[in-house]
């Protein structure tokens, strides 16, 4: 049974593994999904290839981030085809990572709601002493591990020299990474993501949708509110006109029945509160019945008592037995008993007796 | 500031304005008329079943009167809890002096408020003292003329043991609630 269940979950969450890598779709020279199935439909995240973007660095003086966005968004002027990175604050400084996409890209946009570099996603996944070297076709780059890459050519033909160039440790793992294989250090990237990175990497066309689109959206917002409003407030006055006339078309005869019935529930509720009394009334004279009952039997009362429709004999008597015994027989009498033990004294039994009178009951 | 910025900013304020000064009254206006809807809505079906059934309210209202009224009599009329305390003192006071017999205490330990038909009561704790004869008549004849009164506790103590001698000196406490009507205001 657990097994089953086992195999049951395992093939539920590859399913949904394999459905999230067709919303990954990976820019290079083709646009290929993470399944290798061609990338045309809308995505979740587009990794773009290193040959489509420029990248370059730069450090700022300014510690708080809200305000060096602000004055990256004042130096870019607009250009929505430049993303950037903002790095934490070393020695009262923040290093930002440009990355301008070519115009290339700008013509063919890819469609997914993340645009995300691919080297910079690839460094997340690398550690500290690693160096990776991509190859796709001709085109290749070296990549260190604080995202530092630089496209071979020129002097830079190895690892080792990337290694040296870029004041990465000389010793240190180098991962051969070609076409595909580079899939799975990318998954591990996007896993290492901080959310700030995800805003900033929003894909153009959602930032271009929502500087267009929020004037008709709050437009349309707007008219619905007070259409929906309008609509509610003469649905109230349509609603209690039509109440009214139907009052009125009921006639002058309703305020008087309409007393009466509230006379009515006053009555009952009158005619409820003095039924209860009486229900609740046990006389307390015939008390002096079971008195009478005891003095037949040779019995002599100290106190008696009457108290929530029971009485109660304190008395003395040569046979207690014989006394309760003749109360417990008398008529309209029940549930006659000794409340305390008989006690002896001279030649007299002291007992206390306890009966409950049938015309009433425990209130 | 750039004056799309600008442009932004006054839209918010005057959306803001047009919230808190069309938006929230106009949804308050609509809150009252709900609520005045559900009050003229359940009268209207109130006004509709009373003429529905205007034959069997006007014979119960005719049927109600009377059997009440019989049960009335039995409950006396105040025009409040002080008004009936000082009455019901003076009558039971009366009853006991005309036996003869020495009134103790008498004390009034609570008063039930009336309910909303008018009944209502009043809680008195009264000690006498005298023969044994006396106070058992007595209590008979306080509750044959109160109709309205319910013995709570009734409590004899004997001088010596009794033996059913009428003449033995005994005190009776008794606990009682005396019931009566509101009478209604003119």
């Amino acid at each position: 049974m657990m097994s089953f269940l086992q195999n049951h979950l395992t093939g539920i969450k590859s399913r949904i593994i394999a459905a999230l890598r067709l919303r990954l779709i990976w820019v290079t020279r083709d646009r290929l999904t993470f399944n290798s199935d061609a990338g045309t439909q809308f995505g979740l995240v587009a990794v773009i290839g290193r040959e489509h973007y420029r990248e370059r660095r730069k450090r700022y003086p300014v510690a708080s981030r809200a305000e060096l966005a602000r004055v990256i968004t004042m130096e870019l002027g607009g250009q929505s085809s430049v993303f950037w990175r903002i790095g934490p604050l070393v020695d009262n400084a923040r290093e930002v990572q440009f990355f301008e996409l070519s115009s290339a890209l700008d013509a063919t946009p890819p469609r997914a709601f993340f645009w995300l570099p691919e080297s910079l996603v690839l460094s997340l996944a690398l550690g500290p002493t690693d160096i990776a070297t991509i190859r796709r076709g001709e085109f290749s780059y070296f990549l260190a591990h604080n995202g530092v890459n630089q496209v071979r050519g020129g002097a830079i033909v190895s690892p080792l020299f990337f290694r040296m160039a870029s004041g990465s440790p000389l010793e240190g793992c180098d991962h051969e990474l070609v076409e595909a294989d580079a899939i799975p250090f990318i998954e591990t990237g996007l896993l290492r993501l901080r959310i700030e990175d995800w805003w900033s990497f929003r894909g153009i066309e959602w930032r271009v949708a929502v500087r267009e689109s929020w004037r008709p959206v709050v437009a349309l917002m707007a008219t619905a509110t007070v259409l929906y409003l309008g609509a509610v407030s003469a649905y109230f006055a349509v609603t209690m006109a039509w109440r009214e006339f139907q009052l009125e078309r009921l006639g002058a005869e309703v305020t008087p029945l309409l007393q009466a019935q509230r006379e009515i529930d006053l009555l009952v509720a009158e005619r409820g509160s003095m039924q209860s009394v009486f229900q609740t009334r046990v006389p307390a004279w015939p008390m002096w019945e079971v008195a009478s009952t005891v003095w037949s039997a040779g019995g002599a009362i100290t106190s008696l008592s009457f108290d929530d429709g029971a009485v109660i004999v304190n008395g003395s008597a040569p046979s207690a037995v014989k006394v309760l015994e003749a109360v417990a027989s008398s008529k309209g009498i029940s549930a006659a008993k000794f409340e305390s033990g008989v006690r002896q004294s001279s030649n007299l039994q002291l007992f206390v007796i306890r009966a409950k009178l049938d015309s009433g009951g425990a209130r | 500031m750039n004056p799309e910025r600008r442009r932004l900013l006054v839209g918010i304020l005057f959306a803001l304005l047009a919230v808190r000064f069309v938006i929230l009254p106009w949804v308050q206006v609509q809150s009252d008329a709900r609520e005045r809807l559900e009050v003229l809505t359940n009268r209207l079906d109130r006004s509709v079943g009373v003429v529905q059934n205007r034959d069997a309210i006007t014979l119960t209202l005719d049927q109600l009167k009377k059997t009440n009224a019989q049960e009335r009599v039995k409950f006396p009329e105040s025009k409040d809890t002080g008004s009936f305390q000082l009455e019901a003192q003076q009558r039971v006071t009366a009853t006991i002096e005309q036996r003869s017999l020495r009134i103790e205490a008498f004390d009034w330990i609570l008063d039930g408020v009336p309910d909303p038909s008018g009944i209502g009561y009043i809680r008195g704790r009264i000690s006498v003292r005298g023969d044994q004869r006396s106070l058992g008549l007595l209590l008979g004849v306080l509750e044959g003329q109160f109709q309205s009164m319910v013995v709570r506790e009734a409590f004899f103590n004997f001088e010596y043991p009794s033996r059913g001698g009428s003449e033995t000196r005994t005190t009776m406490t008794l606990v009682a609630d005396f019931h009566f009507r509101r009478k209604a205001p003119p």
